[in-house]
């Protein structure tokens, strides 16, 4: 059978006065009247009836055959439309015509678009990948059948609805290689997943919707969440640095001053006055290393207080030392901490007074229990005092205040990679073959 | 530099400013002490 | 695109894409309706593009190193396509041809069918059956076979190194491989031959006296 036909021409004349006929098409509907008489054609009527089909596909379409859009630098017209299935999902192509640069096949599925090539030269087979130029796609999609089950408009070739090919794809983030092979030909295309502004731009068509957890992305569509991890982690590592840099420079503490106070375990909390503490910057912490060497078996609770003699403000902590130790089967145990380190924040310029309130305890029953007049309980006497001694340094390194700021900065680029990996997931699901697992993830951060 | 980098290094800028500002006046919302309401009393000389 | 001589005025009336059933006479208004075989099929079947090329007979440009003019041209159809084949004159006085099918240019110049020659090329001269995708070392490159068709000559043009008959029958196995080299096996009443070369693209050939199609702009290389 011959491939070409060019057809006959006929004109369309009204039935009833032979004037010549307005043709009104308005979405969907196809009205013929005559400019004459006024008499509509009957849809019925053969030419009436071929403009109406005609117009009734177009209408439909997304792009309307005919339509010119610049992609890439390079105008392309619409030519035909087809629309195939795999069994799971359907999907429309374009034909794309250029007299000048062939054609090109505009792919739409899910609402994001593709552009795809009729490759000439045959990929490289490595394993279960493809390469072509060096890059490399991995197997998503393995024999399927493809069917056409709608079309629409020009083709070079006949395609017929029903068609079937065996399609396999591969894909790298962003472009997809697919292989279509029946009894007569074997053909790949490479196709390229468009960003929304390009297709916009070119084809006027509905903007696609930028991902969000439960929608599945195409097996090709790139992660928007890979490029900004990529782009972030530099800006992150330097923030980190100079974080870490500034923790440094200004942790760093004075001279020390040190003094000491005894305490008697179960006896009278004992408060003493100690100082001057002079903070000379406009605002300081303090850093009060708290040391109880010799407690054991009990704690000592030590308040301090720093007061400011011209305001009398205080600016208070306390440290909670204890130690106690035994055996038992695993032999001999012991825990607790002899002394804690305190940082007060922010204490404005000035003098201060440094007071410290210690009271201590043991527990145990050596030695003799005496009734204590003084709080109305038994007591151990002759307990050996333990001594309480403090370090005072003006300014305080904060490690918390740098590891909550790097929370802060880590945070954002984080929940990109919760993302990606929601993403990936999601898009990896619709692969044949093995589950998704890390590995896929990271093939997922590959440059386009 | 697309509009998602530049956000993130305003961010970063915001929690180093953030972090200068606690730094220089030796502030941390961590830290082991602050100043009390209560009031303790005068202590040590107070009067010129 | 093609253009008709309108019934009502006789002026011309141009229809840019075979699919389209219907322009109005720009000098008469009258709706001229096109009706071609698979009109009726509309939805059911594609419609074949019309036979428009970019190159014609008289283009010039540079092909296997050579300066080269297109002296002819054979248009082949097999059951649901066409394409066409135009003849190269080469400089130092060799034919060559330049395929164009699906908008992509295939420079290929005969090999004699001798020597050692690739069991799948056997199998074609003995009429055997070969599948998409079979290897085989032609001329020193591995290739595999892209396609297979049993092709009709629709139409002849220009100077040919040969008369065409009527009826002319031929099967024409296609074959592509990694580098962007491709080669075409042909059989016909008259015996085997092949063709080994490679895919150009229309700028590669630095093309110049192309066909002016209306409604599209030329790219800059061109004449």
């Amino acid at each position: 059978m011959p491939a070409d036909e060019s057809g006959s021409v006929r004109m369309v004349a009204c039935p009833a006065c032979g004037g010549s006929i307005a043709l009104r098409a308005a979405g969907y509907t196809v009205s013929l009247a005559c400019e004459y008489c006024g008499s509509l054609i009957d849809v019925a009527h053969p030419d009436a009836r071929i403009i109406t089909r005609y117009q009734e596909a177009q209408a439909s379409l997304a792009i309307p055959l005919g339509t010119r859009g610049t992609v890439r630098g390079v105008e392309w017209e619409a030519i035909g439309w087809l629309e195939r299935t795999d069994g799971w999902a359907s999907w429309e192509e374009y034909l794309l015509f250029n007299p000048y640069h062939g054609y090109r096949w505009l792919i739409a599925q899910n609402g994001q678009w593709s552009l795809g090539t009729l490759l000439t030269a045959t990929p490289r087979h490595d394993g279960p990948d493809y390469l072509v130029d060096g890059r490399r796609f991995s197997p998503f999609y393995n024999y399927n059948t493809a069917r056409v089950t709608r079309l629409f408009g020009e083709f070079y070739w006949r395609v017929k609805v029903g068609e079937e090919v065996q399609a396999s794809d591969y894909v790298r983030p962003g472009f997809m290689l697919s292989e279509e092979r029946d009894e007569r030909e074997r053909s790949w295309t490479l196709s390229e997943w468009l960003r929304p502004a390009e297709i916009v731009e070119a084809f006027g068509v509905d903007r696609p919707i930028p991902w969000l957890p439960g929608m599945t992305p195409l097996a090709h569509q790139p992660s928007p969440f890979a490029a900004r991890i990529k782009g972030w982690w530099p800006i992150a590592a330097a923030t980190v640095l100079a974080l870490f840099v500034m923790l440094m420079l200004f942790g760093g503490t004075g001279e020390p001053q040190r003094f000491s106070l005894p305490v008697i375990p179960d006896g009278p909390a004992v408060s003493q006055t100690f100082g001057p503490v002079v903070i000379s910057s406009r605002r300081q912490a303090v850093t009060l290393a708290v040391r109880t060497p010799n407690v054991d078996q009990g704690w000592v609770d030590v308040d301090v207080s720093l007061v400011n003699r011209r305001t009398q403000d205080s600016y208070d902590a306390y440290a909670l030392n204890e130690h106690y130790s035994g055996q038992d089967s695993d032999g001999s145990w012991s825990e607790g901490a002899r002394g804690q380190t305190l940082k007060v924040a922010s204490l404005p310029a000035g003098t201060y007074d440094l007071v410290v309130d210690a009271q201590a305890h043991h527990w145990g029953s050596t030695g003799n229990w005496n009734w204590d007049q003084a709080s109305g309980t038994y007591k151990v006497e002759g307990l050996p005092p333990v001594d309480v001694s403090i370090k005072v340094m003006c300014g305080a390194r904060f490690a918390s205040n740098f590891f909550f700021a790097l929370l802060l900065v880590l945070l954002p680029p984080l929940l990109m990679l919760a993302l990606h990996i929601m993403f990936e997931n999601a898009r990896l699901e619709q692969k044949d073959g093995g589950p998704a697992d890390a590995s896929d993830w990271i093939k997922g951060m590959q440059s386009s | 530099m697309s509009r998602s980098i530049f956000l993130y290094a305003l961010w970063c800028l915001g929690v180093l400013g953030l972090f200068l500002a606690a730094s220089s006046q030796g502030y941390s919302p961590f830290a082991d002490g602050a100043r009390s309401a209560a009031v303790h009393g005068a202590y040590g000389p107070n009067h010129k | 695109m093609q253009a008709v001589a309108c019934p009502n005025c006789g002026a011309e009336v141009s229809f840019r894409s075979p699919a389209l059933p219907v322009r109005v006479c720009d000098y008469c208004r009258t709706l001229v309706v096109r009706y071609a075989q698979t009109a009726q099929a509309m939805g059911e079947t594609a419609v074949l593009p019309f036979d428009i090329s970019p190159v014609q007979i008289g283009t010039q440009g540079q092909c296997f190193d050579q300066p080269f003019e297109i002296i002819g041209r054979v248009r082949w159809s097999w059951e649901d396509g066409a394409w066409n084949e135009w003849l190269m004159l080469l400089a130092d006085g060799v034919h060559a041809w330049l395929g164009e099918a699906m908008g992509q240019f295939m420079a290929l110049r005969q090999v004699e069918l001798k020597g050692s020659i690739a069991q799948v090329l056997r199998r074609l001269m003995n009429d055997g059956k070969v599948s998409p995708g079979e290897s085989g070392n032609i001329a020193g490159h591995a290739y595999e076979v892209a396609d297979d068709r049993t092709v009709l000559c629709v139409a002849c043009e220009g100077e040919l190194p040969f008369t065409a008959p009527a009826g002319w029958e031929a099967r024409s196995v296609d074959f592509r491989n990694r580098d962007g080299r491709c080669a075409s096996f042909q059989k016909d009443r008259h015996g085997p031959s092949l063709y080994v070369g490679h895919y150009v693209t229309l700028d590669a050939l630095q093309p110049r006296h192309l066909r002016s199609l209306p409604g599209w702009r030329a790219p800059a290389y061109a004449g």
